[in-house]
């Protein structure tokens, strides 16, 4: 039987990945979740304590800030191979393909961790909301341990040494786009920080979310980088996306790539972006945007 | 201070949409895509040169495990500004994944601390390539080194040997002090790159590049590349993402009406 250890941070996407591990192996395999209610400092000692009481065969953890650091200093301790951000975990007989994007998710590649077990556990992170919420439940290692400032006890003994001296609650965007059913989204061809603005008075009048792209943040037309969307930000399944000036990168691209229906707005009339909408429309951005503000709910 | 950044050409991140696997070969397919400097990797360099114009002493180098004709990619972080350049450049590490990519690259910072005959104090690198975007190798890099790490780094400051920074996560942005030696991998929002001028150019000719094969580094072939490699990979595949596109609205529609029509898909979907 398999051991399936999954790193829970205190956010959802710990049981969005037990959901997905459930589904894989359903009765065939022991579950355990490690909780240590993101305590940055401490995560790794208390890993590698979990990691030698239980031995498990697959280590899953979620790509946030913390586990994108656990898990590839996992596996060089554990000597072992490590697969990031899947976007799918597929059984095959005895091994398991990690489906890892590439190149802004224009290329999906199979990762296979060979000779994976309890000697040499396949270690693998999935974004947030990768999966679909999941109400599975499994036995937990509750370490009890909360976030607060000290030394990073990174549990062994390593050359400089860094203390957490501050956290600070961050400052959100006004609407959160990644369980937003409406999206309404700003690229590089809205062009100003008036029309930024617009984007947001949508969301705010329609009841959706305001993305943008990284060419329009790095305008700093005023989106934060809790806004953009793709590859580098945040992955969003809304019913309905309408993109306004988006040119259509593929690492934007990549992070739509699940919305129920893809409008797009764009005055190129070749605009890559076309090609993966289903509906287009070759206008200039801002005028569409402003007859929409003038529309009624 | 001595900072050493850790730098990878990548095929230019703007240009994905031309990269493809070929249907015969199932290989990818990445002609014509130019290479760059991972754009991270620059927000590190400057990082490294604000460090070190602001303190007395301090030294910039630069180290690269890439192919031989990216070099021109490592000359160009010279005419940025760093003092001096190593490229690790062999066959034997080519296909390799990120523990076997941070065991040369940490075995390169050793080879270089010995060359030189220092310690470095702080290592600094982009958070994650644009390529595979995995955001391992700095992280991996400081495991081998057994040094302090510090990834999604979006704000640093040196004074006098205290190194101060800003972490962010998702919900919280955590302060951090300490000393190095450590592995800091920094976010695209540290800092606004300084371009290349032309002095820059003329300066980086004169500048030290060494580039290493694995003749120079002497490490085990069974730790290189592809077959040091604990994770292995299959198939590679194109996900179809392309949709109908069909015309929102009629050719001569003014853009209310497609305001009027982007209503309707919205009041269908039930949003």
């Amino acid at each position: 039987m398999k051991k399936i250890m999954i790193m829970d941070q205190g956010d959802p996407v710990a049981y969005q990945i037990l959901g997905k591990a459930k589904s894989l192996y359903g009765d065939d395999a022991d579950y355990v979740m490690v909780k240590f209610h993101k305590a940055h400092n401490q995560a790794m000692r208390l890993m590698e304590k979990a990691i030698a009481d239980e031995k498990p065969d697959v280590i899953l953890i979620g790509a946030t800030a913390l586990g994108e650091e656990v898990a590839p200093a996992l596996g060089i301790r554990l000597e072992t191979g490590v697969a990031a951000h899947c976007i799918d975990i597929i059984r095959k007989e005895d091994e398991l393909a990690f489906m890892v994007p590439a190149f802004g998710g224009k290329v999906i590649g199979e990762i296979f961790v060979p000779g994976w077990g309890p000697e040499h556990p396949a270690i693998a992170t999935v974004k947030p909301g990768t999966f679909d919420d999941s109400k599975a439940d499994c036995r937990v290692i509750d370490f009890d341990v909360m976030i607060e400032a000290g030394e990073i006890d990174s549990g062994r003994k390593t050359q400089g040494t860094f203390r957490l001296t501050g956290i600070e609650p961050r400052k959100h965007a006004k609407s959160d786009i990644s369980k937003a059913q409406l999206i309404f989204c700003g690229g590089f061809g809205i062009g100003s920080t008036d029309n930024w603005q617009k984007i947001e008075k949508l969301a705010e009048k329609f009841g959706g979310g305001a993305g943008c792209t990284r060419p329009a943040l790095d305008m700093d037309w005023g989106p934060d980088e809790s806004s953009m969307i793709g590859t580098s930000g945040k992955t969003v399944k809304p019913k309905v996306y309408i993109g306004f000036g988006v040119s259509g990168a593929a690492h934007h691209v990549c992070g739509i790539k699940d919305a129920d229906v893809i409008i797009s707005i764009n005055n190129d009339k070749d605009a890559e972006v076309f090609a993966v909408s289903d509906y287009k429309g070759v206008f200039d951005a801002e005028a569409v945007i402003d007859a929409l503000l003038e529309e009624d709910r | 201070m001595n900072i050493l950044v850790l730098v990878k050409p990548v095929p230019d991140p703007e240009k994905y949409n031309e990269i493809r696997i070929d249907s015969q070969t199932k290989r990818l397919v990445r002609e014509g895509v130019p290479t760059v400097i991972n754009p991270t990797d620059r927000n590190a360099l400057e990082a490294a040169l604000q460090i070190r114009d602001a303190m007395e002493d301090s030294t910039v180098t630069v180290l690269s495990m890439a192919p031989e004709f990216s070099r021109d990619k490592i000359v160009e972080c010279l005419a940025m500004g760093a003092d001096d350049a190593y490229l690790l450049s062999d066959r034997a590490f080519g296909g390799a994944d990120t523990y076997a990519t941070s065991y040369v690259l940490a075995e390169g910072i050793k080879k270089v601390e010995a060359e030189k005959g220092l310690m470095f104090d702080l290592i600094l690198a982009g958070n994650e390539s644009a390529d595979g975007a995995t955001a391992h190798v700095p992280v991996q890099v400081a495991e081998w080194l057994k040094i302090s790490h510090i990834s999604r780094v979006c704000s640093l400051n040196v004074e006098d040997e205290l190194i101060k920074l800003v972490k962010r996560s998702e919900d919280v942005m955590l302060s951090f002090q300490g000393e190095g030696p450590a592995v800091l991998a920094v976010t695209r929002d540290i800092n606004k790159p300084r371009f290349v001028n032309a002095m820059g150019i003329v300066k980086a000719r004169k500048k030290p590049l060494t580039i290493w094969s694995n003749e120079d580094m002497k490490l085990e072939e069974s730790r290189l590349g592809l077959e040091g490699s604990p994770t292995q990979p299959g198939e590679l595949i194109a996900p179809h993402m392309g949709r109908a596109g069909e015309p929102l609205v009629s050719g001569d529609a003014t853009a209310a009406d497609a305001a009027k029509a982007i209503l309707s898909v919205m009041r269908k979907a039930g949003v």
